[in-house]
């Protein structure tokens, strides 16, 4: 069964969801399958309007990527602070965050990659909860618990270099 | 499934009501990202054709710091009007061309998710993604504005 085949099948369970973008004019040229949780952060309600101002930031990041849009993705041992998406420290475990950096506090949402193009998020959290680089490890360690999870037999995509992941991509 | 674009739209299309702040947000983070776009493309088009043209020369061009420059380029920013005037100038000796596309007149896509989520199971049917693969599909315009060269 391949990753697609799997991933289809937490999509039939509700699991996963595909995020259809929400313009109808956007083409779907990349795919992002998100947990339910951060379907319920993106589409609400929100407890204030700062939650809702970031998680339409949020929500636009995501479309985009899913748009085929340009994106800048940064790896180890780059430390950009400026890229929208990038692989955490520890590159071997292959945990992403796509970085919502214009939302305050900002967001990041954590996930990894099953194939080029084809990303699979768990979870979000605000960047003010991740305090130090220190911090970065538990969410670290419940990504890789989550993909266990799902996919207990299929590794992540690894890759050396951004293009390995991304399409049409920013090495930053 | 996930919130439909006429329910999102609704407040935007209605053209007299409050449009809610997690929609303005939206099309702002949207519109930052397209710029994003719309620039690292111009810089891209004159590095192919002048190598030599860096990050650094336009940072001399436009005396500016070579990070904030980097900073423009590796990340949608919220650049003002008088910064993007400056940045086309420098990278491709042009300046923007102003439009707008009315939302509700937009064309829509046909696929609305992956052909391999709603496909048979494979034995059924072989699923080709060749054509839907991003190296193969013309880019479209980034942005409804465009550049014209400084006459």
């Amino acid at each position: 069964m391949s990753i697609r085949l799997m991933i289809k099948e937490w999509v039939n369970s509700g699991e996963l969801i595909f995020l259809t973008p929400l313009l109808d004019f956007i083409p779907i040229r990349r795919e992002i399958f998100v947990s339910k949780e951060i379907l319920e952060a993106l589409d609400g309600p929100w407890a204030s309007r700062t939650d809702e101002k970031n998680a339409g930031r949020a929500r636009a990041l995501l479309d985009r990527f899913t748009e085929g849009a340009k994106i800048s993705v940064r790896l180890p041992p780059s430390r950009d602070v400026t890229a929208q998406l990038a692989l955490l420290e520890g590159a071997k475990d292959q945990v992403w965050e796509f970085r919502c950096c214009e939302s305050t506090p900002q967001i990041r949402i954590f996930g990894h990659f099953a194939d080029k193009d084809l990303f699979v998020a768990f979870f979000l959290v605000n960047r003010n909860d991740i305090p130090t680089y220190a911090d970065f490890h538990p969410l670290k360690e419940e990504c890789k618990r989550r993909w266990r999870k799902y996919f207990p037999t299929y590794p992540t995509r690894v890759g050396s270099e951004a293009d390995d992941y991304v399409s049409n991509c920013v090495s930053v | 499934m996930t919130t439909s674009q006429t329910a999102f739209l609704s407040e935007i299309l209605g053209l007299t009501e409050v449009i809610p702040a997690g929609k303005k947000a939206y099309f702002q983070e949207r519109f930052r990202n397209r710029l994003f776009e719309f620039l690292v493309t111009e810089f891209e088009k004159r590095r192919a054709d002048d190598p030599e043209f860096t990050q650094a020369a336009l940072a001399k061009r436009l005396e500016k710091r070579p990070e904030q420059i980097n900073r423009w380029l590796s990340a949608p920013s919220n650049l003002t009007a008088d910064t993007l005037s400056d940045l086309l100038l420098g990278i491709r000796a042009a300046e923007p061309e102003i439009g707008a596309t009315v939302l509700s007149e937009k064309v829509p896509q046909n696929y609305r998710e992956p052909d391999w989520l709603t496909s048979p199971p494979i034995g059924y049917a072989q699923v080709d993604n060749s054509a839907r693969s991003i190296e193969n599909i013309v880019p479209v315009a980034p942005l409804s504005i465009s550049v014209g060269a400084r006459k």
